[in-house]
């Protein structure tokens, strides 16, 4: 006889349940064998592949690459990129006349056949590849284009944010439709490192972004590259598509799909699930893809510097006795240990080990609790309320917690505020920037020591400077650097530029860490040396 | 046919003294419900004096380790003591859903009130009102508030409350528009009372009961909710420990550990039932239809 399933006997049921799940969460664990047992003599199950319904093989579909980005893109103007999503994304988009070659730095043509500098290296002159089509219908590239696209950098009324990318160029010189001059008013040492080669040097379409103005144009590109940017669905899926007409090897995709994906373990979980060909993972997991049956994994030195950050005109944080009470209470190795599962090296300085200009005896604050309290008491400060800002990762959350912990030691009452990643990258802009009190910095690095340390001059606060710190001398060394071309001298004026920024103390290195990718052995990946992806470069196996 | 007549134990004379609660227990599941539900509230109100370890105290060298003697259900990825931090965890459910039940149910309670009483065009716009809200999911509506306003505990509670006004607004509403048809409603009216008075001292206490029946079921739902909050990261700040956090760090961790995730879950599994079996029994307690049917 049937027994009607009533909703008091399905509790009945669910109680001893979940009695049953309770006591055998209690129980015991088996003790484990010390070595890994033999295989079961059973045979394995048959493999579980599902059959197609019919026997008439399948029309192959486009082929697609999709690749996992660690955030929304924000912004693809060269002049205003936000992120190292935005790069990757525009690079398949946007040319340069030179470009990075694939895994590597090595220099390689990509809009000009020929560019040579003078030996003043004042004046580099080039010659344009013929016949290169802009997307859309926008008409061939000239050396217009070439000129409003690098002018546009120290145009005063435009604001770039990248400006100092290009601070001593004077101006584009048209000789005709193909050939041009770039005149500097002084040598810049990086151009060919960190200016030319990256999304500094990308060359813009001069009629397209009049016609569509600068806010259009920061998530709708149009360039020369070998993909299209069709379609931006925000937090979602950006789309490029095979452009047809490209003037260098056909393009080996149909598409590519950037996945923004905030949390490196949803990433994970996306990658195993076969959902992205390529994606980066936390340093936490690297163990556990080291064998993995379906991805492979490649690991890099990185260039990215993590830092905690102090604001300095904040009232709060005014006092640099209280900046270094927050740098001896925090427990980095703690961070280091918890964040990274202890796979990543302490960071001493701002410019990584093996680039020119790091600072190999910077000092190293180990955690000093008598110390910071004395140095609070000293600027009469008994209690104190602090916010930290942090993008809302595993990665973050874990230093914030920390550094919660060990600042209520000393009296500093730590409120953590986790921000998704867009609303995160807007909160030093501006006046706005004069709230931020704590923050947790990771910003990526080319290899060349100017692209660490400028983003701390005088000019960036209010943009990227978020510790608002202006040093006139820091600023002066700065630019003295840009302009050496002697590779010991310059090594000078680096070092002495971390010292200036370890006496302000304003920030508490993390971090360079490393970067870890897996991806699907269906792809062949393009990673530069020290770990920025290069999705224009990446072909099918 | 032959009938045995079994003699009454002590207990059940004595629970048969103490109103309505002796019948509960006295139903298996009832007092299981009751079981739980007081060891919930043990955990709640002796917290400090139950949990082993500060529920903040980290040490790292510790973290993500499985069930031991020195840290029973193991410790999380700071090295925190995780039965430490799920007894801290069911104040925090507590305080969320207490309040947030509490304003749903006098928030609903007025406007129901109006709009059955009143009626007429106060009862048109208050319904429109009503349904707009529950038009929205809750977890929509939640997600869309807590964005304006910013994550914490004090949102959260006032997100849940507004969430759940509407269904105790339309029931009393209900309760409002069958009670007025009572005599002894009419024979104060014609009295010439006050509507006030009629409301307060009459009409209330007699819709009262399944009103707080309906917030006793409603608490375990509640606790859910805020624990899915919190797992988003809209609920409580670090290093405050709710269930719903528990869930989340752990979920990061799983592929490290299972027990943060394990534990939490059974916790919020067990609680969920333990007031659902309490709630449901002391509804057949109190419901006149169901009186027949008592200890059946």
């Amino acid at each position: 006889m049937a027994r009607k399933l009533t909703r008091k006997r399905f509790l009945e049921v669910a109680g001893v349940g979940s009695a049953l799940l309770a006591l055998n969460a209690c129980a015991p664990k088996p003790t484990e064998a010390p070595t890994a047992a033999p295989p079961a003599t059973k045979p394995p199950a048959p493999t579980a592949t599902p059959v197609p319904p019919t026997a008439t093989p399948a029309p192959a579909g486009p082929k697609i690459l999709r690749v996992r980005l660690y955030g929304d893109i924000q912004n693809l103007d060269p002049c205003f990129r936000i992120s190292q999503n935005d790069d990757v994304v525009a690079h398949c988009v946007m040319e340069g006349l030179v470009r990075y070659g694939p895994n590597s730095y090595d220099l390689v043509n990509q809009l000009v056949e020929e560019i040579k500098q003078s030996e003043d290296g004042l004046t580099i002159e080039f010659k344009l590849k013929e016949g290169v089509k802009w997307h859309r219908g926008y008409g061939e590239l000239t050396t217009e284009d070439v000129k409003y696209s690098y002018e546009r950098f120290i145009d005063p009324e435009l604001k770039a944010a990248y400006a100092d990318d290009w601070a001593t160029l004077d101006h584009v010189e048209i000789i005709d439709k193909y050939r041009g001059k770039i005149i500097l008013k002084e040598p810049f040492a990086p151009l060919w490192r960190t200016t030319l080669p990256v999304a500094s040097g990308s060359i813009v379409c001069k009629k397209y972004v009049e016609e569509v103005g600068i806010e259009k144009f920061a998530t709708d590109i149009v360039g020369t590259g070998p993909y299209l940017f069709s379609e931006w669905m925000p937090k979602q899926k950006i789309v490029l598509k095979r452009n047809p007409e490209y003037h260098g090897d056909p393009p080996p995709w149909d598409e590519i799909h950037f996945i923004p994906i905030e949390d490196d373990k949803a990433a994970e979980i996306a990658a195993e699930a076969g959902e992205v060909d390529f994606s980066r993972i936390s340093i936490a997991s690297i163990p556990r893809f080291e064998n993995h049956p379906n991805l492979k994994l490649a690991k890099y030195p990185s260039l990215r510097y993590r830092w905690i950050g102090m604001n300095v005109e904040h009232p709060k944080l005014q006092d640099i006795r209280v900046r270094q009470a927050i740098r001896y209470a925090i427990d980095v190795p703690a961070i280091l240990q918890a964040a990274y599962m202890g796979q990543a090296e302490r960071e001493k300085t701002l410019i990584p080990p093996g680039l020119l200009g790091h600072w190999k005896d910077a000092p190293v604050y180990e955690r000093d609790v008598e110390k910071a309290k004395a140095l609070l008491a000293e600027a009469g400060v008994t209690s104190l309320d602090l916010r930290f800002d942090i993008q809302d990762t595993t990665e973050y959350r874990t230093w914030a917690e920390i550094a919660q912990q060990n600042l209520k030691e000393i009296g500093i009452n730590l409120t953590i505020n986790p921000m998704d990643s867009s609303s995160f990258w807007q909160i030093g802009a501006g006046e706005k920037g004069k709230e931020v009190e704590l923050f947790s910095g990771n910003y990526s690095m080319l290899p060349d020591p100017a692209w660490a340390t400028m983003w701390f001059t005088c000019e960036q606060v209010g943009v990227w400077n978020w510790q608002r710190w202006c040093s006139p001398e820091f600023d002066e060394l700065h630019r003295k650097g840009l302009v050496t071309m002697d590779d010991a001298e310059r090594e000078k004026i680096y070092i002495e530029m971390e010292k200036l920024f370890d006496a302000a103390c304003h920030s508490i290195w993390i971090t360079h860490g490393v970067y870890a990718y897996v991806y699907s052995p269906k792809i062949v990946p393009a990673v530069t040396p020290h770990g920025v992806p290069q999705a224009e470069f990446m072909k099918p196996a | 046919m032959e009938f045995v007549i079994r003699p009454r134990s002590q207990v059940q004379i004595f629970l048969d003294r103490i109103p309505v609660l002796g019948e509960v227990l006295q139903r298996p599941l009832g007092a299981l419900g009751f079981f739980i539900v007081f060891m919930f509230l043990i955990a709640v109100i002796f917290a400090p004096v139950l949990a082993p370890y500060d529920y903040a105290k980290q040490d790292i060298p510790s973290m993500l380790q499985g069930p031991s003697r020195a840290h029973l259900l193991g410790t999380d990825h700071l090295g925190r003591d995780l039965l430490s931090r799920i007894i801290y965890g069911s104040r925090i459910a507590l305080i969320a859903a207490v309040p947030s039940v509490s304003i749903a149910l006098i928030g609903g309670i007025i406007l129901g009130l109006l709009a059955g009483y009143i009626g007429g065009i106060v009862d048109d716009i208050i319904v429109i009102v009503l349904d707009t809200i529950k038009a929205f999911p809750a977890v929509i509506l939640a997600l869309a508030i807590l964005a304006l306003l910013g994550p914490s505990l004090v949102n959260e509670i006032l997100v849940i409350g507004l969430a759940w006004i509407p269904g105790y607004a339309r029931v009393t509403r209900a309760q409002v528009f069958s009670a007025r048809q009572n005599l002894y409603v009419e024979a104060e009216r014609s009295l010439g009372a006050p509507s006030r008075r009629i409301v307060l001292r009459h009409i209330l206490p007699n819709i009262l009961a399944p009103l707080l029946i309906l917030a006793a079921m409603d608490l375990p739902v509640v606790i859910t909710f805020e624990a899915g909050l919190s797992f988003l990261g809209l609920g409580v700040r670090p290093p405050t420990p709710s269930w719903g956090i528990i869930l989340s760090e752990g979920f990061n961790f799983i592929r490290q550990t299972p027990w943060p995730i394990t534990w939490a879950g059974l916790t919020l599994i067990i609680t969920t039932l333990g007031f659902t079996l309490f709630g449901e029994t002391l509804r057949d307690v109190l419901d006149p239809r169901l009186i027949g049917t008592r200890r059946a």
